[in-house]
Formats: structure tokens, C-alpha cells, sequence
């Protein structure tokens, strides 16, 4: 779900002067599905065909988010993400009257540091896409290359600031289809989406810059969506957070903020077998615990701009009868890109009970 | 005030022959005093008078402007001088014609920064120019243009004033009444006058007059 | 200072009181600044832009990655190397489409969201870039303002092609370096154009290493090549631009002329009052601080104004220069138009140094005299003898010193040099050819005759100020010639030698998918097809030169009628052979002149097997064209370049009446329509190039003709101030109007006269100059000098009309001054 502001971030691309279109963005996310497929309840997933775009749909995404330990036992992670957007609902072509437009953002997390890329290329010559046999979602030299139909096993290439990253990506576990069936409701309204995961995958591999390699390891989440209209007119942003307990478990929980009115909340409880229990508003408790400000650098800007931020979290379940405690070891992993969005490292309690990642979009 | 002493000088003719015009002058005029220079025309009059304001150098001989030689001053120098010291009156008026009366009347006292409203208002009156002062050089008759030079001659009181016949283009009328003024304003003003004419009726207004005649000046008595 | 003050006071007061002086002075000034001015800013600005020449779109091209056979790149390849992390590479396309209206339209394309820029810049903040506006059907076309005016294109219109196709809605804006093309998303492009492939890739600065990788991973038949263009484009323009420097000089010269009347006549109107300042005591130092003052104001003022006017004129006049820097050699210009510090200082310096040219002499003579000198009019004629004398030695020192300098020239630069002397010693030597003419008619005319006495001492009266006017007239009508009969000669030429290269009926593109082959195989073409060439074509380096290998069919028919320039003996027949052991090649001449290559020579050409030499046989025309270039049968070519793809195919039909059979045939043959074009279109866009080529030349041209006869007026208005009492003394002695204009507009005439004959040999001369020494140094290109009188005949209308003009305001003046002269006449007695 995270990643409806991928929508935001395309029609606010380089293509488009970022500020004075901030809103009307926003207002193209709301827009009425018309002429795309719909997203309706009951629909059953193939896979692997549905692990490729589907063009009919508006949007759509591919979204890994790793987190990964050095030898010494510092906290690592990265983002890799891949959209899609279809700018009209008439049917895809190839070449370049292509009208899919596609989009990447990247980042690294270090203990030193913070390293974000976004990139963009228009679909129907080759230069961005995903295609299955073997199965391959790239935009120009960021790759994600399966064996097999299949996403995984497969290795994921990319290069941020000065950072070259290959790693290895390995998952035997079921698919798990988000709220009913894959059908993720998104208001009270008819905004929904398709949306599965898979959130145990191991992760292996290196990141190396100016001849130093350092070798990492850790766990990988994928989510995958598409959607022709995610989002409710009054839903102004979302918290979105994927977590890996030391114990197998797995917690997937977001809430999108309505302007008025009570918050939209969903979930899923994943067992160590990748077997998951679906988690509606009534499951789940999300506190914010301690606004922290830092300062980001907006694209196009030369100095600085102060931003406060809801770094701390409090997620329960009361059902289950579990608390946790979630803040960030690095405040700043703010993603510059031409829509901003913090999306970064997290621990549960301290690292204690396990670790995550967090995006906060909308402040 | 003023002197001369055995000033010559010799003009070149066509043939090639220096023809002398002036043989040895030896002239004083003081301070205040006005005198006449009379003499017949190529006589040597106004050759005198322009050694005497510095626009030429005599061949021999000395002259002195305010105890001063003038012989040994710098083009600047002499400039200098004719600014502060020596006013000139010509026949020919020699007024800017692109100026106006009015600037062409302060023209002089306003480069010698010794300009005097009250004095101003007193010449122009006393010349009647009070109506004339807008208008340019060429909008005025041959007598006011010469009263406009007289003006400007004396606004600045200078120690000396050399007329070359002020009144050569004026007709009987004007001139007499151009004479009376000058006569008059510069005992005022306190200076000196030179003047040249060929009339002995414009000599008589002054307190000496002088005969030029071969090179040479003779004291003349002047009949009244 | 007061002195200074006051006596500045008194020395402006002139302007006042005569304000057609201070007019005909800034007149001057003005004139001579604005069009000096005005072709350094184009200069400039075109300069700025080969700097850039080395940028696509706003992005730094520092390589292309072209296909070796130059049949352009295809998606594919890109995609690929971008895939392989070649970011730095990015998409162009570029071409010509061809409008319902027959109007040639540059376009270039690529895809926004791959150009390496920040972001996209529009020159029009009004309209923001929608980049899915653009990039998505209907697509957009951006118009840089001065094409669309030109093609008559509107916003949001959608113009129509000459195959049916209709181009996205137009936008009046554009990208850095889009110059004059209209620049499209490259969906549209390609379709538009009807090609699958892009023309190249441009690639930003790489690293030692990632070239070396790029080199590497490139696929065969792609190449990776250093981008020259910015090079190329200052070498290849220079000529050009050293040209319009030559005529923005002249025109300055021209303009200095009237300065310096001007500056004269408000000297000798002012010396009573410089005689009476310095009668009250201002020293020689103050009056020359005073007028070095007001020189300072006047040249500060003459070049402030100037480079306003210059600044609009360039900006009406950087339309046919791009036009003509883009049809000759490709080059963009962006239609922004800065300043350069350097322009608005040489601007004021070069007006300084006019008027202090102008002023210093006469000033210098005025204040060495006493203040009260025996001045009579006959020691001003004396003077005015002494200086005729002085310029006519001058002037046959100048003639000696270029005659001897003649051979000695390889330089365009020299050569203007040499122009600049011919004309300066024509101008110097024409007081005493006028002064002469007056001798001539007090020998000619009665000698009792008491009016022609007088009318002949009159005209040594109105020679001093006319003396200037008529050297300015000189200049002006002598270059004016001169341009026109290099233009005329070089129009002749043109269209002469299209008549014999663009011979056949039909030119088919060599990119369409049209097959010769198809075309030949089909058994009904031999009804209606006469003859074929196919051409063939490479482009390769020459020392440092781009240069350009044409293949073609030696036995088709306008291979059969090649005319050279020169060639060795039986060359047409051994180069057609081709089958000897040396390779024989025709040139262009270009290459003989820019190059010094001579007959008989060899050139070493890179070809994929290695250096081999080819020998120059002969050198034919080639106009228009900036590079140089061989011919060579395509067997030949083919034996060397394999590769070597179609440039174009010219078909011969039997009977015009096949026409349209021969269109079907092509349609049939692969072609679509809008892939050949007939020969009359072709002639038609050559010429409109050639005249637009020369567009800017004619304006310059004109201009100066003009600058002259503003001189002319000047000149005559000065008189008559001078004269107005001395004529207000005629009238006074009984003397009527009609005796009166004969005095005065006689010599007026006859020297008109004068200075248009002795035009018409110097521009003879001038033009014989351009086209033999400046058009061979520039371009390459010879031609005859062809003579005709018509230009000459227009100018003695206009020389004419001009005088005619000037007396009637001169009358009208005298009517309303007379009568005032005359009372001041009668004041003064």
C-alpha cells in the first residue's frame, strides 16, 4: 500500500515543475477510474502472470525493502522500487507512442549515512519494463533478474550515489494475499487495490564503493500492487510500516490519514510459514510517540528546510496481546526525490525484538 | 596701470619687404584715466592695441600690464590675463550669438568670479538694456549688441578696458550715446580706458588723446 | 573649472540654437554605431552559439554514437546500452518534413525524460512544460518564434505536410540550443518523418574508463564519435562572420564620414565663439579641455543610442543570419540576444576614436591660428587646396601600396584589408577628380562670361563641404555596386550550374525504404524511365575537415555533362572508367582553394582497409556547400566503403507525361510519398536559400546607401547655414531664385555625377575583388563577374532622388530663413 505515492512522484516527475503542481498531483490520484479496469472483490491471482504489469490498471508497483546487518552488526537497508503508470486508458502499444511511463527510487541505508536515487524512463523501447521468462523488472542498469518465472531466486543490481549493490534474493514461502483475498480495501468508498506480499525472503549480498566491499545479510519484504484509483478524496497521506520479528513472525500495518473522520487501519499477522491472519481497524492500535524534526533537502533547493516527522511509534494488538515500541537508529532517510517521503530502518523495541521499515508520507 | 616702452613691430608685405608699423612707441596710461588713440586707418591702432591685450607679440620693446610684463607670459597666462585684468570693446561687438543677453553680459565677470547684481542692475539699466535680456545677440539692433559688449566689458570692473572703435558701426545717433555710456561706466567701474577711433568727436569724451602717425605717437591737445 | 563651465556652456549653447546639427551628428554617429553594432551582436551571438554547438538540446554532447553505414540507430541499440548503465547516452532525431506549402521545417527530437538535464527549459515562462502533454498523443510542436512567423504557423495549429500528415499542435517556445528547428517527442518524430530509427545517440561526458567501456560494448555497426561540431562550426562560419565584420566596418566608415562633416561644420560655426571666449581670457588648454568634454558627451550619447538601435536591428536581422548560418552549415542559433561588455566598449571606443579623428584635426588647426588672424577666403582656399593635394597623394600611395599587396594575399582578412585601401584611396583621390572638374568647366565655359565665373567660383566655394559628402556618396554607391554584381554574378552562377546538376526529374531519399532494385525489376518502369543515378555517400575526416564522399553513377546522364573548372586532359573519361589502377576522384572546388589541393594530387583517405590514396582529376563547382567533398563512381566507393548505403536516386523519365505513372511506380518500389521530390522544388529551395544566404548582405547594403545619403543632406544643410547671409546678400543685389539654384545645385550635380561614374569602374573593381579573392578565401566558390548596368542605373536614380530631396528641403529652408537674412542684412549695413 505504501506506494501510492508512486502515482504522485510520476505525475510530479522531472517532467513537471514540482511546486505548483503539488496539489493537483494529489488530485490525480483521486481521479475517477474511468477507462481503466477496476479492482473488484474475488478476483483470483495466477502467478506467475501476475508477477507482470497489468496496463489496464493505472498504477501499479514492485517494492523490495531489505533490512541487513554488516559483520559488525550495524543496521543496514535498502529500497529498490519499480513503477508503473499507464498515462491514458487506451490500449498499450509498443515503441515509443508506448503511454506506460515508468519510474525507480533507490536507497541505501548505512550507519553513515543516507544514499537516495530516483530515476525515470518511458516504457515501449525497452529502457524500463518487467517481464516474466525468466522473470526481470529493470530501468536502465537497475535490475532485479529472477532464474526462473518466478521472482525468486533472483538477484538484485543497482547503484546509488557512488554505491554498487548486488545481492541475492531467496524466498520458499506462499505469497501472502493482503486484506480479502489480495482485494485491499482502501476507504469506505470503492477505493481498493490488488496487493500481495512476500515477507520472508533472504538476502544476501555486498555493497562496495570506492573499492571497499562490505558484505550484508538479512531479510527482504516485496510488495505488489496495482490499482486505478487507491485514494479517497479526504486521505491525505499514509504511515506504513513492515516488520521482521526475531521469532519468524511477521507484521505488516498502515493507516491513511483522513483529514476528518477516523484514520483508515489494516494489517496482516504473517506466521513463520508465511501463513497470515488479516488485521482490520478494529485489530490494531498505532500510536505515534514522538514527533522529532529534522532537516531535509528538498530537490531543486539550495538550503535546507526544517520538517517534524513522527519518528517513534507504538503498534499494539490488542487481540494478540502484543506492544511494541518502534523508533529509527538514523532520523534522516529522507527520500529527496521530486515527491519527498521518508521511508527508512526501523527497530522494534530497540532491536530487541526485531527490526523493520517505516514510511511516513504526507507531512 | 599701463606701459609702453619702444615697443615695434613690422608687418611682412606681399613683396617680401617688413614694412614697420610701429617704431619705438613709449605710452603709460594710469589707473582710471581714460585716453584716445587716434590716427589715420593703417595707421597702427588696433595693432597696438591687440600687443597691448596679448593677442600679439610686438618685434622689440616692453610692455607692462599692472606692473607686470606681459612679454614673457604663457598663452595661459595671458589668458589669465584678459580675463581678470583687461576688457576688450570691438567694433564688431564679438558676442556669442548662440547665448543669450543675459549670459552674454555675465559672461566675463562670471569666468573672472568677480560677478556684482547690484553693478549689473546699474549697467543694464543705465544702458537700457532691462528689456533685452531674453533675447539673442541677433535679435538686437548694431547699438544695443555694442552696449551689450560694454556690459560684459565692465560688469567685472577690470583695471583696463581697450575699445577698438566701439563705435565704428554705430551711426552719429548711437555712437554719441554709446560714448556718453562708456565715458561714464568706466569711471564708474574705476578702470582704465584705451580707446581707438578715428573721431575726434569720440576722443573728446575721454581725458587724453594720442595721435598715431608713422610709427610714432604724438601727444595731442584736444579741442572742445 | 568655472572657465570650463562657462565655456562648455558656450560651446553646447551651438546645439541649441542650430539642433540639426547636433541631429545630423548623432544621425552620424547613430548610423555608424547601430550597424557596426548591431552585426557584432549577431556575431556574438552566433560565436556563443558554436560554443554550445557541442550541446544537444541544452545537454553537453561530447560524442555521438552514430551507425557506421549511416542509416541511423535503432531503439534497440539504445535501449540496450542504457541497460548496461550507459545513462550519459540519450536519444536524437532529427530530420526535414516537407509542408503542404513546399517549406522546408528542420525538426529535432528526443525524449525528455532521458536528456540529461535538470530540467527542461522553456524560454516562454508563460506556458509551463507539461511533460505528458508532450510526450502523449497529440504531442506537441515547439515553434521558436521566427520559424513560425516565417512558416506562418499559429498556436495551437496543426500544420499540414506535404504527404497528408499533420504535425502535433504548435507552441510557440523553445529548448536550449533547438535553434532553428521545431523540436518534438520522438513518438511523433519518427512517425512524421516515417523512420524506425533514431539519427544518433548523444553521449554527455564520459570518464576514460566508461568510454573505453562504451567503446567495448558497442555492437559492431554502431560507432562512438568525438562530437566536432562546435570546432567545425567557428572554422566553418568564420568566413562568414569575418564578412559581415568587413561590411559592419565600412558602414561604420561611412557613417564616420558624416561625423566628421558634422563635427567640422559645428567647428567652423563656432569659431567667433571660440575667438571671443578666448578675446575673454579662456586659455587654448580650457577651450580643447571643453571640447574634449563635449567629444566625451557626443561619443557617449552616439554610442549609447547606437547600440539601442543596433540592439533592435540585430534582432530584425538575426532571423536571415540564422537562416543563412543554417542552410549553409547547419548551425543553430538560439534566438536570445545578450550583450557583450566587450561590444558596448569597443562600441564607444571606435566612436571616440571617430570623433576624435573628426575633431582633433580641425581643432588642432583652429586654435594654433591667433585669436584675431587675418583670416580672408582666399588663404581657406589655399588650405582646402593644400589638403585636396595632401589626399591625393595619399590616395595614390594607398592605390601603389595595394597593387604591390595584391599578390601577396591568402587571407580573407587581408583581402578586406586590401578592399579597405582600394576604397579609402578612391575616396581620397575624389576632391581633386571634383576640383579638376571644376578646372575643366572654367576652361569649357566663356571666360567673359560673368555667371559662369561665378557660378564656377561658387562651386570652389561648396567644395570644402561637399568634398566629405561626395567620399561618403563614393563609398556607399561603390560598395552598393560592388555586393550587387557579386549577388548578380553569384545568382547567375547558381542557377546555371542547378540547371546542369539538378537535371533529372525525379530525387528519391536514400533513409526510405525505396529499392532500386524493385523499381528496375518491375518490367513496365522501362516504358516510362529514361535514366537512374544512385548515389551513394560517406562522410569522413580530411585534415581536420569534415569531408564528404560522394558516389555516383559515372554513366548517368548528369555524370555525362560535368563541367569542371579544371581538370587534366581526358579527365571525364577516365573518371569515368574507374577501372585503372589509380584512383582517380573529382573534387570540389573547395578543396582546391580552402584545402590548396592541385590537380593531379593525391588525397590519403582512411577507408576500413586502411589509408589509400585517391588522385584528384578535376575540380567542378559546388556551391552552397561548406565541406569539402569527392565524387568517385559508386563502384569505387563500394570497392573501399562496402557500407556505403543510398544517399539518393535521381530518375530520368522519357516524357514529362510519365510523371504520374513514375510516382506509382516509386510507390510501388518501397517510397511513400513525401519520399522524393521533383526538380522544381529542389531549384526553388536553392534558390530561396541562396537569397537568403544574402539576405543579410543586401540589408547591410542598403543601410550604408542610406547612411550615405544622410550624409549627403547633411553636407548640403551645412552649406546653406554657412551661406545664408551671403545668399540673403545675392538676393539683396537683385540676383532671382532661378540664377541663385543654378549656381548652387550645378556643381552639386556635375560632382554627383562624377562620383557615380567613378563609381561604376571602382565597383566593378570592388565586386571583381569580392568574387575573385574574398568568395574564393571565404568559400571555395569561384564564378565569372558578369557586368550589368541595371544596379548602376538604379542608383543613380536613387543618388538622384536623394539630391533632389535634399533641395527641396534646402529650398524649403532658404524661403522660411531668407527673409530674416535679409533684415539682418539690412540691421547690420
Amino acid at each position: 500500500m505504501r506506494s501510492i505515492l508512486f502515482v504522485l512522484s510520476l505525475v510530479l516527475s522531472s517532467l513537471i515543475h514540482a511546486q505548483s503542481v503539488t496539489q493537483d498531483a494529489y488530485q490525480v490520484l483521486r481521479q475517477d477510474a474511468q477507462g481503466y479496469a477496476e479492482v473488484i472483490p474475488n478476483r483470483r491471482f495466477q502467478f506467475p502472470a501476475d508477477h507482470a504489469p497489468h496496463p489496464d490498471y493505472r498504477i501499479e508497483w514492485w517494492y523490495i525493502t531489505a533490512n541487513l546487518s554488516d559483520p559488525d552488526g550495524n543496521a543496514w537497508g535498502i529500497q529498490w522500487t519499480l513503477f508503473r503508470q499507464s498515462l491514458s486508458p487506451t490500449p498499450m502499444v509498443d515503441g515509443w507512442a508506448s503511454n506506460q511511463m515508468w519510474m525507480a527510487h533507490a536507497a541505501l541505508s548505512t550507519p553513515n549515512g543516507y544514499y537516495p536515487e530516483q530515476r525515470f524512463a518511458r516504457g515501449g523501447i525497452g529502457q524500463a519494463g518487467v517481464s516474466s521468462a525468466p522473470f526481470t523488472a529493470w530501468l536502465d542498469d537497475w535490475q532485479w533478474q529472477g532464474d526462473t518465472t518466478e521472482p525468486f531466486p533472483s538477484r538484485l543490481h543497482f547503484t546509488t550515489a557512488d554505491w554498487n549493490l548486488t545481492f541475492e534474493l531467496q524466498s520458499d514461502k506462499p505469497w501472502v494475499l493482503q486484506g480479502d483475498q489480495g482485494y485491499s480495501q482502501k476507504s469506505e468508498g470503492k477505493q481498493a487495490s490488488y496487493y500481495y506480499s512476500q515477507a520472508h525472503i533472504a538476502i544476501k549480498g555486498k555493497a562496495s564503493r570506492l573499492g571497499k566491499t562490505i558484505p550484508l545479510e538479512g531479510k527482504a519484504w516485496l510488495d505488489r500492487e496495482w490499482s486505478s484509483q487507491p485514494l479517497a478524496s479526504h486521505q491525505q497521506g499514509w504511515d506504513w510500516f513492515s516488520l521482521h520479528f526475531k521469532d519468524g513472525y511477521a507484521l505488516m500495518v498502515y493507516q491513511l490519514r483522513n483529514t476528518h473522520g477516523k484514520h483508515w487501519l489494516s494489517g496482516s499477522w504473517i506466521s513463520p510459514d508465511g501463513s497470515s491472519q488479516t488485521l482490520k481497524a478494529d485489530d490494531i492500535v498505532l500510536t505515534p510517540q514522538q514527533r522529532q524534526t529534522i532537516e531535509v533537502l528538498r530537490l531543486g533547493q539550495k538550503t535546507p528546510t526544517k520538517i517534524t516527522l513522527p519518528l517513534a511509534w507504538t503498534i499494539e494488538l490488542p487481540q494478540l496481546q502484543k506492544r511494541w515500541h518502534i523508533s529509527t537508529p538514523y532520523p534522516n532517510q529522507w527520500m529527496a526525490a521530486q515527491f519527498p517521503y521518508w521511508e527508512g530502518v526501523v527497530s522494534v523495541d530497540e532491536g530487541k525484538s526485531g527490526m523493520g521499515y517505516m514510511e511516513l508520507t504526507g507531512y | 596701470m599701463l606701459q609702453l616702452i619702444k615697443v615695434s613691430k613690422a608687418f611682412p608685405q606681399p613683396d617680401g619687404q617688413l614694412t614697420p608699423i610701429l617704431a619705438g612707441i613709449d605710452f603709460q596710461l594710469n589707473a582710471g584715466q581714460s585716453a584716445a588713440l587716434l590716427g589715420a586707418s593703417g595707421s597702427g591702432k588696433s595693432t597696438l592695441l591687440h600687443l597691448i591685450a596679448g593677442l600679439d607679440t610686438p618685434d622689440s620693446g616692453e610692455i607692462v600690464v599692472r606692473d607686470q610684463s606681459i612679454m614673457t607670459l604663457s598663452e595661459a597666462k595671458l589668458a589669465e590675463l584678459r580675463r581678470h585684468t583687461i576688457s576688450l570693446v570691438f567694433q564688431q561687438f564679438y558676442l556669442i550669438s548662440t547665448l543669450k543677453v543675459v549670459d552674454n553680459i555675465r559672461f566675463q565677470a562670471q569666468l573672472s568670479q568677480r560677478y556684482d547684481p547690484a553693478w549689473e542692475k546699474q549697467l543694464v539699466d543705465r544702458l537700457g538694456l532691462g528689456d533685452q535680456l531674453q533675447k539673442y545677440p541677433h535679435q538686437l539692433s548694431g547699438g544695443q549688441q555694442q552696449r551689450v559688449a560694454i556690459a560684459r566689458a565692465l560688469l567685472h570692473k577690470p583695471a583696463l578696458v581697450l575699445a577698438d572703435e566701439p563705435t565704428g558701426n554705430l551711426d552719429e545717433h548711437s555712437s554719441e550715446q554709446v560714448m556718453a555710456l562708456l565715458s561714464e561706466l568706466v569711471k564708474q567701474a574705476g578702470s582704465a580706458l584705451l580707446m581707438v577711433t578715428h573721431s575726434r568727436q569720440m576722443a573728446s569724451y575721454l581725458d587724453q588723446a594720442y595721435w598715431l602717425k608713422a610709427g610714432s605717437l604724438h601727444s595731442e591737445v584736444i579741442d572742445t | 573649472m568655472k572657465g570650463l563651465g562657462l565655456s562648455l556652456k558656450a560651446l553646447l549653447s551651438h546645439y541649441w540654437c542650430y539642433p540639426w546639427q547636433a541631429l545630423f551628428l548623432i544621425a552620424g554617429l547613430c548610423a555608424g554605431v547601430a550597424l557596426w553594432s548591431a552585426v557584432q551582436i549577431i556575431n556574438g551571438h552566433a560565436r556563443a552559439s558554436y560554443e554550445q554547438g557541442n550541446q544537444v538540446l541544452g545537454a553537453q554532447a561530447y560524442y555521438w554514437i552514430r551507425a557506421k553505414d549511416e542509416t541511423g540507430v535503432s531503439t534497440a541499440d539504445y535501449a540496450q546500452l542504457r541497460r548496461q548503465g550507459f545513462r550519459e547516452v540519450y536519444p536524437v532525431v532529427q530530420g526535414v518534413l516537407l509542408s503542404a506549402k513546399q517549406q522546408a521545417i528542420p525538426i529535432i527530437a528526443t525524449d525528455p525524460i532521458a536528456l540529461p538535464v535538470q530540467a527542461i527549459q522553456t524560454n516562454t515562462s508563460a506556458t509551463e512544460f507539461n511533460g505528458l502533454a508532450f510526450m502523449q498523443a497529440p504531442y506537441q510542436a515547439w515553434f521558436p518564434p521566427s520559424l513560425a512567423r516565417e512558416l506562418g504557423v499559429q498556436v495551437n495549429e496543426r500544420l499540414l505536410l506535404k504527404d497528408g500528415q499533420t504535425m502535433p499542435p504548435a507552441l510557440l517556445q523553445t529548448q536550449t540550443q533547438q535553434g532553428r528547428q521545431v523540436l518534438l517527442d520522438i513518438a511523433p518524430a519518427l512517425s512524421l518523418l516515417k523512420r524506425d530509427k533514431l539519427s544518433y545517440l548523444a553521449v554527455t561526458q564520459l570518464s576514460e574508463p566508461e568510454k573505453t567501456r562504451l567503446q567495448q560494448s558497442l555492437p559492431a555497426h554502431l560507432s562512438l564519435v568525438e562530437n566536432r561540431q562546435s570546432v567545425d562550426l567557428s572554422q566553418l562560419t568564420q568566413s562568414l562572420h569575418t564578412q559581415l565584420s568587413a561590411m559592419s566596418l565600412l558602414s561604420f566608415a561611412v557613417g564616420l564620414f558624416i561625423v566628421f562633416n558634422a563635427v567640422r561644420f559645428s567647428l567652423w560655426y563656432r569659431r567667433p565663439t571660440l575667438r571671443t571666449l578666448r578675446l575673454m581670457g579662456v586659455s587654448v588648454s580650457t577651450l580643447s579641455l571643453a571640447i574634449a568634454v563635449e567629444t566625451l558627451v557626443w561619443s557617449l550619447v552616439g554610442s549609447g543610442l547606437g547600440l539601442a538601435l543596433g540592439y533592435l536591428l540585430s534582432q530584425s536581422l538575426l532571423p536571415t543570419v540564422s537562416s543563412s548560418l543554417q542552410s549553409l552549415y547547419g548551425a543553430n542559433l538560439g534566438s536570445d540576444i545578450i550583450f557583450q561588455t566587450r561590444t558596448l566598449l569597443w562600441a564607444w571606443l571606435l566612436t571616440l576614436g571617430g570623433l576624435i579623428l573628426a575633431l582633433a584635426l580641425p581643432l588642432w588647426q583652429q586654435l594654433r591660428l591667433p585669436v584675431l588672424p587675418s583670416n580672408t577666403l582666399s588663404t581657406h582656399w589655399r588650405s582646402d587646396q593644400r589638403t585636396r593635394k595632401r589626399l591625393l597623394i595619399a590616395a595614390s600611395v594607398l592605390a601603389l601600396l595595394a597593387i604591390f599587396i595584391y599578390p601577396l594575399i591568402h587571407q580573407l582578412i587581408q583581402g578586406f584589408i586590401l578592399l579597405g585601401m582600394v576604397l579609402l584611396a578612391a575616396a581620397w583621390a575624389l576632391p581633386a577628380l571634383l576640383a579638376s572638374s571644376l578646372k575643366l568647366l572654367e576652361y569649357l565655359l566663356p571666360p567673359d562670361s560673368f555667371k559662369a565665373r561665378w557660378l564656377i567660383r561658387d562651386g570652389w566655394a561648396q567644395l570644402p563641404a561637399l568634398r566629405t559628402a561626395m567620399m561618403a556618396l563614393l563609398l556607399a554607391l561603390t560598395a552598393n555596386l560592388g555586393v550587387e554584381m557579386l549577388v548578380g554574378s553569384f545568382r547567375t552562377a547558381l542557377s546555371t550550374w542547378l540547371e546542369q546538376r539538378i537535371a533529372a526529374d525525379f530525387y528519391v531519399q536514400g533513409s526510405s525504404q525505396f529499392k532500386l532494385q524493385t523499381l528496375l525489376d518491375d518490367p513496365n518502369t522501362a516504358d516510362w524511365l529514361a535514366a537512374v543515378n544512385e548515389r551513394t555517400q560517406i562522410s569522413l575526416r580530411w585534415q581536420e575537415h569534415p569531408l564528404l564522399l560522394r558516389g555516383v553513377n559515372p554513366s548517368a546522364p548528369d555524370s555525362q555533362t560535368i563541367s569542371f573548372t579544371q581538370a587534366l586532359p581526358d579527365a571525364l573519361k577516365t573518371w569515368q572508367a574507374a577501372d585503372s589502377q589509380q584512383q582517380w576522384v573529382l573534387a570540389n572546388e573547395q578543396l582546391h582553394y580552402l584545402a590548396g589541393v592541385k590537380l593531379g594530387d593525391s588525397l590519403a583517405l582512411e577507408t576500413p582497409q586502411g589509408p589509400v590514396a585517391f588522385q584528384v582529376i578535376g575540380f567542378v563547382h559546388d556551391y552552397g556547400n561548406p565541406y569539402y567533398q569527392l565524387f568517385l563512381p559508386n563502384s569505387l566507393l563500394k570497392r573501399y566503403w562496402p557500407h556505403a548505403e543510398p544517399w539518393n536516386t535521381s530518375l530520368w523519365l522519357k516524357d514529362q507525361r510519365f510523371a504520374a505513372q513514375a510516382e506509382q511506380a516509386l510507390l510501388k518500389a518501397g517510397a511513400k510519398a513525401g519520399d522524393w521530390v521533383e526538380q522544381k522544388t529542389i531549384k526553388s529551395l536553392s534558390l530561396s536559400i541562396f537569397d537568403r544566404t544574402f539576405a543579410m548582405t543586401a540589408a547591410m547594403n542598403s543601410l550604408t546607401l542610406w547612411v550615405a545619403s544622410i550624409a549627403l543632406l547633411a553636407a548640403l544643410m551645412a552649406i546653406l547655414q554657412e551661406r545664408l547671409p551671403e545668399f540673403a546678400q545675392w538676393r539683396a543685389l537683385g540676383v532671382n531664385r532661378l540664377e541663385q539654384w543654378l549656381v548652387m545645385s550645378t556643381p552639386l550635380f556635375i560632382w554627383a555625377g562624377i562620383t557615380w561614374l567613378a563609381a561604376l569602374p571602382l565597383g566593378a573593381l570592388l565586386s571583381w575583388i569580392l568574387i575573385h579573392k574574398l568568395n574564393v578565401m571565404a568559400f571555395g566558390w569561384s564564378m565569372p563577374l558578369l557586368w550589368s548596368m541595371t544596379p548602376a542605373w538604379h542608383l543613380a536614380l536613387l543618388t538622384l532622388g536623394v539630391i533632389l530631396f535634399t533641395l527641396v528641403l534646402v529650398a524649403w529652408q532658404l524661403r522660411r530663413k531668407l527673409p530674416q537674412a535679409l533684415a539682418q542684412l539690412g540691421a547690420q549695413a
